[in-house]
């Protein structure tokens, strides 16, 4: 077998798969930039373009420049009229390109002088869509704060109890530690979803509804018993006899803690954390039946899909919810394995 | 503990520790739970204990539908996740270079979330979604076309029943295929490779060598991954919502939702608690024989 | 006529790293061949490329004159004890020991006969049904050795198989392997660090380092006579003595001398002539 070939091939598989799972994610990522009137453009570019091909031509007749733009087939497309102030407010709602009315009459003045057609490279403004992702789609805004507000809450919750239960499941002698483990390890499979509804419920009791503490509260269910999982076997795997050399040498408990035991199982808790973080950021059901008005940034996209016309908005909105979770995931590769492991 | 036992007081004690999350459950899982319980089995009109909202649940129009559909999906689809994922995670199973950002690259579908993806293949599906745009652009189309597979750019989401289940098992395994190849990758890099070789000395060849030395030896790590994946698969509903709208492909959880957010009214509720608990039970049900089988596939492997 | 020729042979990794140089050995129907050296000498690669669990990277293997090196490691008719033993742990002890056969399609009464043999010869008898989690380390290193028997190898391969085993079990191990070795009369390579396993067990002893062979000979040879400086360095135990000495003649007398003893040379006149010869006025190391 020759080796050399072998390997080529290994490398070409490697290649073609990862390309095969990034495909989607990178049409998502061309749409984001994507201009309304691309929109309609078939075949859709893999690669975003950046840029328009234009022409300008003053019409006396009718007082007016008439608009068109290259499309697909190679033709320029007669798309509108109108003066240098509507133009500039079509080109920004439908090709992303930014103009002052002064500036665009600057551009196109010598076809009204020369009668001549003016071509033009019209360049778009790149990140357009997502600034105006938060205006199209209302409280936007406010649905992003709510999303970091509810993972911050739901990470303080996971740590702050799962992280002291994990902590005496893996140091201390309980009565029914075994009792308790098992029941850490059974709801950290626990269908939220499924008890959402009864959970609505309660929650409005408790004057929690539609409000991102009693979401949190819900999101905590499974991540704290998940971040006892993860702690006990980190402390299980810290050597006590670190612990017990340091209480030798004079620290007290507390110092202890601070100084050996922390620095140890500090990347468990960073992957809690983590975990917790991607369950509050990137759901949608439970978020769809625990609140009203005070949606987090995936319900507010969930509720955005249907208009066909302002897709390009959604996949901006899109990139943004996967950004931290796929920032998260970059940071958290080594400890996935440790989860199952 | 020692012998001695010296008074501690409580506030030093490990009791402390465990107290926050029994709290916890007892207040945020127990209660939603024993109300579930107590809703279902509860009259409409606040009457005494009664079946019939089981019933109600049973012959709801679109129950066995639902029934069907979720079980075909979460069934099939770990049989195929697992089935690629295995064999992935064989070809894959070596340092090479690129091999950390390889997995990195990986593990990106799963990182994101639901509703990205609902909008990633919504538009992807449409007759001028980027699916059909691919390929045109590679050229794939004409072939398809010529060979009569397809005819003019066809309209992806134009499917219903059985049909459509599968389609959502072929987008859930782009989203899931990389994080269960993941986990099945690391009990294989786990396992000492000298089982293997002395299988390979003793007379076996690659294939028997997987079948009899390797899975058996990895399976508490397979299944728990299968089981976490079967959970979720259960509970299958956005991706179907978003492709094909509410009430066409109906999903044990969807029928949750669907009850929930368009209907008021005591009989919908009823269903939607009814749906909520049969789902907790299947649920409680495939982890208990998941984790009776573990425990079975731990005896013996060290 | 040799049985087995390693011709040759040479192993590189990533194009770089030298694991095996050049390794050229007889070995002959029958022999227990001890494979000795420190850590990292190529002794283990070059007993992987035997049985095929390495490529090779240039050279030959021929058992019975026919060229090996492109056969799967089931078709080379070996055998082999791992370091780590690698009993399979999600199978009985008898399954391990009767996989091979399986594999071989052999009938149940065969397997069983010979399972219940090799099990008596290996002692382990009571344990066929137990898991391997369920026995010490002696033990499962009992089971490895049992299943290696029962396929009934041209040639064993045995990489430091009691390395991992207490100082007393190990000691009485080394006869049992020996011994079988001998009942079955197959040919045996050792691998080892253990000078003392290599002297007691071997007929003949490959001396290697950093991939290549310093010496090959029976025991005492290697002990007696020593090729060089290496092996008369890592042979015996405690570790001979070494003296910088300066060759002189003086009346007749061949003296071997430095600043703290003079030695004369009295035996015989070969042996005088080449000092003369060769290293007169010259140091030379005693």
């Amino acid at each position: 077998m020759n080796k050399g070939a072998n390997k080529a091939l290994f490398y070409m598989f490697i290649t073609f798969l990862g390309f095969v799972f990034l495909i989607p994610l990178i049409y998502l990522t061309t749409t984001s930039f994507t201009s309304r009137i691309e929109l309609t453009d078939f075949p859709k570019p893999i690669i975003p373009k950046f840029y328009h091909d234009v022409e300008f031509q003053w019409d006396n007749d009718n007082n007016r420049y008439n608009f068109s733009r290259l499309n697909n087939d190679g033709e320029y497309e007669l798309l509108i009229w109108g003066d240098s102030e509507g133009l500039s407010k079509y080109l920004e709602e439908k090709l992303n390109v930014v103009m002052t009315p002064d500036e665009l009459e600057d551009e196109i003045r010598i076809s009204k002088e020369t009668g001549d057609v003016v071509h033009l490279k019209l360049y778009k403004t790149v990140f357009l869509n997502y600034t105006k992702f938060f205006d199209v789609f209302s409280g936007a805004g406010n649905a992003f704060k709510n999303s970091v507000k509810v993972a911050i809450y739901t990470i303080i919750l996971s740590l702050s109890v799962g992280g002291s239960l994990g902590y005496a499941l893996a140091r201390s002698e309980i009565k029914g530690k075994e009792a308790i483990g098992i029941g850490a390890l059974v709801v950290r499979m626990f269908p939220t979803i499924a008890i959402s509804v009864s959970a609505a419920v309660m929650l409005i009791n408790f004057g929690l509804f539609d409000s991102m503490i009693g979401l949190a509260v819900v999101y905590s269910i499974p991540n704290i018993g998940l971040t006892a999982w993860i702690t006990k076997g980190i402390f299980m795997g810290v050597n006590k006899e670190l612990e017990e050399a340091s209480l030798v040498f004079g620290a007290t408990k507390l110092q202890t803690f601070k100084k050996i035991t922390l620095p140890l199982v500090l990347p468990a808790f960073a992957a809690s954390s983590m975990y917790a973080f991607i369950t509050a950021w990137n759901d949608t059901g439970v978020a769809l039946l625990l609140t009203n008005r005070n949606q987090t940034l995936a319900l507010l996209l969930y509720n955005s899909i249907g208009g066909t016309s302002s897709i390009h908005y959604a996949a901006a909105g899109s990139v943004l919810l996967i950004t931290p979770a796929v920032i998260f995931t970059f940071f958290l590769r080594k400890y996935i394995n440790k989860l199952w492991g | 503990m020692n012998s001695t036992k010296t008074k501690k007081p409580f506030f030093k004690s490990p009791y402390l520790l465990v107290l926050p999350a029994l709290l916890f459950y007892s207040i945020f899982w127990a209660y939603p739970v024993f109300t579930a319980i107590r809703e279902v089995f509860t009259a409409i009109d606040g009457g005494g204990f009664t079946l019939d909202n089981v019933f109600a649940l049973f012959h709801d129009k679109k129950f066995e539908a639902a029934v069907t559909n979720t079980l075909v999906f979460a069934l099939v689809s770990i049989s195929l996740q697992f089935v690629l994922a295995l064999a992935l995670a064989l070809i894959i199973n070596r340092n090479f270079k690129g091999s950390s950002i390889f997995l990195f690259v990986m593990m990106i579908p799963m990182a994101i979330p639901i509703s990205a993806v609902g909008v990633i293949w919504n538009t992807g599906l449409t007759q001028y979604g980027w699916l059909n745009s691919f390929l045109d652009i590679t050229g794939l189309q004409a072939i398809l076309e010529w060979l009569g597979i397809l005819d003019g750019l066809h309209l992806w989401t134009d499917v219903s029943g059985m049909n459509a289940v599968m389609f959502l098992i072929l987008i859930d395994t782009w989203t899931v295929l990389p994080s269960v190849m993941i986990i099945i990758l690391a009990g294989l890099q786990n396992l000492n490779k000298e089982y293997s070789e002395a299988a390979l000395v003793f007379g076996a060849n690659r294939f028997q060598t997987v079948k009899d030395i390797v899975i058996p030896i990895i399976k508490p790590t397979i299944i728990t991954a299968l089981l976490l994946r079967i959970i979720s698969g259960v509970q299958v509903w956005l991706i179907s919502v978003m492709i094909f709208d509410f009430d066409k492909v109906p999903f044990l959880v969807e029928r949750i939702v669907y009850y929930t957010k368009f209907y008021y009214g005591e009989e919908a509720y009823k269903l939607s608690v009814s749906y909520s608990l049969f789902v907790v039970l299947i649920v409680m049900g495939i982890a208990y024989l998941f984790l009776r089988a573990n425990r079975k596939a731990e005896r013996g492997v060290v | 006529m040799s049985y087995i020729k390693l011709d040759n042979l040479k192993k590189v990794y990533n194009k770089t790293i030298e694991a095996v140089k050049k390794f050229d050995l007889e070995i002959y129907k029958g022999e227990f061949i001890v494979f000795l050296g420190p850590s990292g000498c190529g002794k283990s690669t070059t007993m992987r490329m035997i049985a095929g669990l390495e490529s090779v990277t240039e050279g030959d293997i021929l058992i019975d004159g026919k060229s090996i090196i492109n056969l799967q490691p089931k078709d080379r008719g070996i055998s082999m004890i791992f370091q780590s033993y690698a009993v399979w742990p999600h199978m009985t002890v008898y399954d391990n020991v009767a996989y091979a056969l399986k594999l071989r399609k052999k009938s149940k009464k065969e397997i069983d006969k010979v399972v219940q043999e090799v099990a008596v010869v290996c002692d382990i008898v009571q344990y066929l049904d137990r898991y391997p989690s369920q026995l010490s380390g002696g033990q499962r290193q009992r089971v490895a050795v049992a299943r290696a028997i029962a396929v009934k190898p041209k040639l064993f391969l045995m990489d430091e198989p009691l390395s991992n085993l207490d100082a007393k079990l190990r000691v009485s191990m080394r006869t049992d392997l020996k011994r079988i070795h001998q009942d079955l009369n197959s040919t045996s390579i050792f691998v080892t660090h253990d000078q003392s396993e290599a002297l007691s067990l071997a007929d003949r002893i490959v001396l290697m380092n950093n991939g290549v062979i310093e010496q090959i000979g029976t025991p005492n040879e290697i002990y007696h006579e020593p090729d060089k400086m290496f092996v008369a360095q890592f042979i015996g135990s405690p570790p001979s003595n070494f003296f910088t000495v300066k060759v002189a003649k003086k009346d007749d007398k061949v003296l071997l001398s430095n600043d703290d003893f003079s030695f004369e040379v009295k035996q015989k006149q070969k042996i005088q002539k080449v000092l003369l010869k060769d290293d007169l006025n010259k140091e030379i190391i005693l």
